[in-house]
């Protein structure tokens, strides 16, 4: 689904409530950015622009939308990633990207200028490869870890209580002796 | 009552996977000690270090810090499904992989 901006800033907000403006625009680049490399979609429609200030999109308060959970997991990890850094360091790497530089490149001062979901796309799913190899584990040995994984969650589990936990911390004991 | 975004993740069937896991393989004290503690971490952030699966949607994976194993060829493994909406985290699998320095 391609959300309207307004329900990922709220959900970018919402979670983190000490976002500034400025770094709110920063974390749009970035969710729209790896939302693009992992599922060839925008997460949001309307354009990222570069400007004097750094990356910026324009967006109405609207109406409340809830997103569904892989467009939440695409803000969670953003956040995760990038949520406490400043915003001149979000700058700095944004800035370094070639996706900005492009846009950049055609821009005069105090104008603005399109930065392309292409070339976004086709950044971020070149870096999440990049990222993906640097683990160094295999496709297979993922393949092997998640096979069955629908099937899986069908199984009835407990909910990970402290109780839960000690008794398993019993159990190592136990094994240990 | 707003959500408080810092409250931890309900974590779920962790233990009960980790304990299928180790049944299924022989796993050093120390391993043990170090998944333990890293199921705590998920409840901070589970997004943390973690890759999201793209064939199976809501489904991620981490390669667990500090858990080399069989001469350090292996590292353990382990998938699970995020649900943010609930902000709960389920288990899906623990798992040995063999682990190339890149």
């Amino acid at each position: 689904m391609t959300a309207p901006a307004n329900a990922v800033v709220k959900s970018l907000t919402d979670r983190r409530l000490d976002v500034d403006a400025p770094a709110v625009h920063h974390l749009l680049y970035l969710c729209q950015g790896h939302h693009l490399g992992w599922f060839a979609e925008p997460l949001f429609a309307e354009p990222i622009l570069a400007t004097d200030r750094g990356p910026h999109v324009e967006f109405d308060p609207g109406e409340d939308i809830r997103l569904p959970n892989r467009e939440l997991n695409t803000i969670g990890y953003v956040l995760s990633r990038y949520g406490n850094l400043l915003v001149r360091d979000l700058a700095t790497l944004i800035r370094a990207q070639s996706p900005y530089q492009l846009a950049e490149a055609g821009r005069q001062p105090g104008q603005t200028a399109h930065i392309s979901v292409d070339v976004l796309r086709q950044h971020f799913a070149a870096a999440n490869a990049v990222e993906r190899a640097e683990t160094g584990i295999s496709e297979e040995a993922v393949a092997q870890l998640v096979a069955g994984a629908r099937e899986r969650l069908n199984d009835p589990l407990s909910v990970d209580t402290p109780q839960v936990r000690e008794r398993m911390r019993a159990r190592f004991a136990d094994h240990a002796r | 009552m707003p959500d408080d975004p810092l409250r931890p993740w309900t974590l779920e069937g962790f233990t009960e996977r980790f304990l299928a896991w180790v049944d299924l393989e022989t796993i050093d004290e120390h391993i043990s000690r170090t998944v333990d503690e890293w199921i705590d971490t998920r409840a901070a952030d589970p997004y943390h270090g973690a890759t999201e699966e793209p064939r199976v949607e809501g489904l991620w994976w981490v390669k667990i810090p500090g858990t080399l194993h069989k001469g350090g060829d292996y590292i353990a493994i382990c998938s699970y499904w995020i649900n943010r909406d609930e902000h709960s985290v389920r288990c899906d699998n623990f798992g040995s992989a063999p682990w190339t320095v890149s």
